[in-house]
């Protein structure tokens, strides 16, 4: 069952690795039914075949990534598709910064105008960490990023990374200079009302099998 | 050129785009001028591998109208003031490659770092007015910061790089991102004290000034 969508997150894993946004235990999941499909976490994002995707029932019991992307799936309805990985200046980013502020356009757009670092992984600061966003920052260099496909849940994890880049290395020159609040939200409605609705929607209804 | 042979040219280009790591998912927009008041543009919102040659729109640009269900990208009005003001250009990139992105976050003019950059951009990188996408204000800055080069930043958001044809746009491109990394590793060496080289040597570099 569910061939398409599994290779669907096989091949945003696969992506995800050849850009070197992954490493060992690193999962992307989204939702089907009253549950959700997950990568496994004992194989290297590039090496997973349709045997290594499970599907798990909101009602299962879950430890580790799959217990954190379940309660993102039970608590965000907004939200179908998660990826969890780790990338370099996002690990330096919730090492030192609370907030991570949008001084890109696409970061604005796709993630928002600024995501937080959870206190720490458990679930309840994930959450809170989540709230009202669609990414967020865990110390230790974890990084969460979700969308309504896994496709814009995997975009979301490249511009997390580039946004994180960006402020690190404009900072490096001289200083990062952040887009304004209210051009930030106007710019992350306008992407999501607008912008990206068709696309998202043509490559959802390509799942629905 | 043909229609045909101008629209298959971006399909190609943005294909390169991606493949290159110049840009990623729908962000970005292609160019190429098809005469003296028409040019063929990448449509809104379509990744470059799912676009086909007849997704692309041919757009006026004197009167930005184009006759096509398939709306062009929004970045129209930036490609069709360029080709307004450089009769010399026929080909705009404008991407948001990873190391450009990080010069147009400081706002910073990258001053020439190689006699590649001089060739290829004619001289400095400006950076154009900050605005929001569409506005006249961010279309002003991108036409006033590439007055004698062929390159620029855009404050916040990106870079144009165009010239003579889509495959020396394509260069100009890929010598802007060398630069902008060069100029980014110069930078973290003064601050280190030493000479800097890639990603770790950046993150310390960052680490040192927020301790």
């Amino acid at each position: 069952m569910h061939e398409k969508r599994k290779q669907e997150l096989i091949d945003h894993a696969a992506l995800l690795a050849a850009e070197g946004l992954a490493k060992p235990g690193d999962v992307i999941g989204m939702r089907v039914g009253d549950g959700f499909l997950i990568t496994s976490d004992r194989k290297p994002c590039d090496a997973l075949t349709q045997d290594d995707v499970a599907e798990i029932r909101f009602g299962e019991k879950t430890e580790g990534v799959a217990a954190t992307m379940k309660a993102i799936f039970k608590n965000r309805k907004d939200i179908d598709a998660v990826v969890i990985n780790h990338a370099k200046y996002c690990g330096a980013a919730a090492d030192t910064l609370k907030v991570l502020p949008a001084v890109l356009d696409d970061f604005a757009q796709i993630v928002g105008p600024r995501i937080r670092t959870a206190k720490s992984d458990a679930e309840q600061d994930v959450l809170a960490a989540l709230k009202g966003r669609n990414a967020c920052l865990i110390p230790g260099g974890t990084s969460i990023a979700t969308g309504r496909t896994p496709d814009e849940a995997y975009t979301g994890a490249l511009v997390l990374e580039k946004g994180a880049k960006a402020y690190i290395e404009s900072t490096v020159l001289g200083g990062a200079i952040k887009i304004g609040g209210f051009d930030a939200a106007l710019m992350r409605f306008v992407y999501k009302k607008k912008y990206s609705k068709k696309d998202q929607a043509a490559k959802k209804e390509e799942l629905d099998v | 050129m043909t229609e045909q042979e101008a629209r298959q040219k971006v399909k190609e280009a943005g294909v390169k785009l991606l493949e290159s790591n110049l840009v990623q998912g729908t962000w970005g927009n292609i160019s190429i001028r098809l005469d003296d008041h028409r040019m063929v543009v990448t449509p809104s919102a379509m990744d470059y591998i799912r676009m086909r040659p007849e997704d692309t729109v041919i757009v006026d640009i004197y009167t930005l109208e184009y006759d096509s269900p398939i709306k062009p990208t929004s970045e129209k009005k930036i490609h069709a003031a360029i080709y307004r003001d450089r009769p010399d250009i026929n080909a705009v990139i404008h991407s948001h490659p990873l190391w450009c992105s990080s010069v147009a976050a400081a706002r910073k003019e990258m001053p020439v770092v190689s006699d590649a950059m001089q060739k290829a951009v004619l001289g400095s990188a400006r950076v154009g007015a900050y605005g929001l996408p569409g506005t006249k204000t961010l279309t002003k800055g991108a036409v006033e910061a590439l007055k004698g080069r062929n390159a620029c930043f855009l404050a916040n958001h990106g870079m144009f790089a165009c010239a003579a044809s889509i495959e020396e746009a394509f260069e100009v491109c890929k010598i802007m991102e060398e630069s902008s990394r060069r100029f980014i590793e110069r930078a973290a060496g003064e601050i280190l004290g030493r000479k800097a080289s890639g990603s770790d040597d950046i993150i310390a570099a960052f680490r040192k000034i927020v301790k």
